[in-house]
């Protein structure tokens, strides 16, 4: 029997093994050509932290060189091209941010950025924090190669993300073209774009300009990456004249060698009416909501109390120009006239952090009667959407694996089924536990 | 020399994956763990002289491996016996990883050891430098603990 046991967790154990082979005896042969002499064990290891060091020494330089180039060029950004692997490796604790958002990706969107490869490749001094940007300070930028192509990128205490392997086929996507731009605007009120960053393959596109309301444009430096990254990084706060409306960034655009615009990025300025105000509730809660939603009309049609002892609760109220808008404990949203025509028959699902309460909130389209939340275990419930919504808790004896929520089923009148929402009783972080596991790289979650 | 330095040669091509699968729990990632493996072979063949011919080549080389894994964690201070080392793919079977969890890192260490690189009781016992029978009683310890948490997972025949 022991022995049977040996095979099944031997089994367990060759499920999960990584099978890649990625040896090189060469890298072997050539590591230990270059290493130092070897005389015995404790006096390698002091020769091999030495021998980190040194390129430490070196990068301190580079950065304060760096930094005065920043300075001279208005927020600093060096032109020219970075060769990768020439570049300092990141630190230890740069690389487990990039291997804790591997491990902390929800399923199927693990970047699988290989944070061994990290490096450092440059550092800026700018502001994202405040609208008047006069409190710069000093980031740095690390990338990591993804494993099958593309990167992710991490401007510290700023911004990050990850290059795709292949470009999105949305509209949106094919408009940019080469270009991944991302914003920041002011929380105040202000709604054109403050900073920008990104990125920008690299191959036709060898300029990037910055075009403004006003008609005038302006060169971004962009620092290019060689391979295998392939791509240069580009950071703009927007000078104080163009924080106006009449005068505001419009787009960004990449250009070939002929000026042709190979790629587009537009800053559309929100409506007056989607903008967030403070708003009151008919109970005197103070929320900050779209303008176009109209709170002082809101009303609660669903309230009940959890067994962690809070409130769960769904306000609704119309929407200027057609449609609701709803609030409920987890967030807010609009829906247009044409939300029943576009979205599936059931929309929502579980609301986990992984601590109680574990809520459940759905929409579902006038048709559906009844909704009935399926259990692993087979047990099963009914709900009653009212006005098209669903909010209900999901019972710790259901946190269980083997006794999770495994799927909504939309019935009609005649009690059809006419929907299925199969939901992944798997998922980490979901539902509450006692003892969170350890992911690794200090990502703890819920099994 | 030219012998050992040929059967380094054929036990990392042989056995390669097995180490690095076996040092990336104490490496932290299988890149990490990759880089420990090449440094720590590296590391065997400039020291073929110190190989005494005592006990089997694959455990020293495992030492060395080991030794080069903990270097380069960040926690230079780090021994072997108070490490705590991790699944580095925990999603890819949770139930397994809840279980790992529940053992002592030094049970677990031995238990990485046995089923990710496929060590025999010896080596495991010269890479750690401790008795090959406290191996098999760590062991048989830990299989009946896996056994246990895995039981409704269909561990137990």
């Amino acid at each position: 029997m022991t022995e049977t046991i040996d095979q099944l967790i031997q089994a367990r154990f060759d499920a999960v093994a990584n099978p890649i082979n990625d040896s090189d005896w060469a890298d072997v042969l050539a590591r230990s050509r270059n290493g130092p002499s070897f005389a015995s064990w404790p006096s390698t290891a002091r020769a091999s932290r030495l021998r980190q060091r040194l390129p430490r020494v070196a990068l301190v330089a580079a950065a304060v060189a760096l930094a005065a180039v920043v300075t001279a060029v208005a927020f600093g950004w060096p032109q020219g091209l970075i060769d990768f692997f020439s570049s300092p490796p990141a630190p230890a604790k740069v690389k487990n941010w990039f291997a804790a958002e591997n491990v902390e990706a929800p399923r199927g969107m693990n970047p699988r950025a290989i944070p061994g490869q990290a490096r450092k490749i440059t550092t800026a001094t700018f502001d994202v924090n405040h609208i008047n940007a006069d409190h710069p300070s000093v980031h740095t930028l690390y990338v990591a190669p993804r494993r099958g192509g593309g990167f992710c990128y991490l401007w510290t205490n700023a911004d990050g993300g990850c290059l795709p392997t292949k470009a999105p086929s949305t509209m949106e996507a094919r408009r940019a073209g080469p270009l991944g731009i991302s914003w920041f605007s002011s929380s105040s009120g202000a709604n054109y774009p403050l900073f920008v960053d990104g990125w920008v393959r690299s191959g036709a596109t060898k300029t990037v300009e910055a075009r403004f309301a006003d008609g005038t444009t302006a060169m971004i430096p962009v620092t290019w990456v060689s391979a295998p990254v392939n791509a240069g990084f580009l950071i703009y706060p927007v000078p104080s004249p163009h924080r106006t409306r009449a005068t505001a960034l419009a787009s960004v655009v990449a250009l070939d060698a002929n000026g042709e615009v190979i790629g587009k990025q537009g800053f559309p300025l929100t409506k007056p009416l989607d903008q967030d105000v403070m708003q009151t509730l008919p109970d005197g809660t103070k929320v900050s909501l779209q303008r176009r939603a109209q709170a002082a009309r809101a009303r609660k049609i669903i309230s009940f109390r959890t067994t962690a002892g809070s409130e769960g609760y769904v306000w609704v109220m119309p929407r200027t120009g057609g449609g609701d808008c709803y609030l409920f404990n987890r967030g807010f949203g609009c829906l247009e006239p044409r939300f029943a025509a576009q979205t599936p028959t059931l929309n929502g699902g579980l609301l986990g952090s992984g601590s109680p309460p574990l809520l459940f909130f759905l929409q579902a389209k006038p048709n559906v009667a009844t909704v009935e939340l399926r259990y692993q275990n087979g047990e099963s419930e009914r709900l009653t959407p009212i006005d098209g919504f669903v909010l209900t808790e999901i019972l710790p004896s259901h946190y269980k694996r083997g006794t999770r929520l495994v799927a909504a089923v939309a019935l009609d009148r005649n009690g059809k089924a006419i929907y299925t929402q199969r939901y992944q009783p798997k998922d980490v972080g979901t539902y509450p536990c006692q003892t969170p596991i350890n992911l690794g790289h200090g990502v703890k979650a819920c099994p | 020399v030219d012998e050992t330095v040929a059967a380094i040669e054929r036990l990392y091509r042989e056995r390669y994956t097995r180490f690095r699968n076996g040092v990336a729990p104490v490496a932290g990632s299988y890149e990490a763990a990759h880089d420990a493996v090449q440094e720590g072979f590296a590391r065997a063949l400039r020291a073929t002289g110190q190989y005494s011919g005592r006990g089997s080549l694959e455990g020293w080389v495992w030492r060395i491996v080991l030794r080069t894994a903990l270097e380069q964690r960040p926690d230079e201070e780090l021994r072997i016996d108070v490490l705590d080392p991790i699944f580095v793919e925990p999603e890819r079977d949770l139930e397994l990883t809840t279980a790992l969890r529940e053992l002592p890192p030094r049970r677990r260490l031995i238990v990485f050891l046995r089923y990710f690189a496929d060590l025999p009781y010896q080596t495991i016992a010269e890479a750690l430098e401790i008795d090959e029978g406290t191996v098999a009683a760590t062991l048989a310890q830990a299989k009946q603990a896996l056994a246990a948490t895995l039981d409704e997972e269909g561990v137990r025949p």
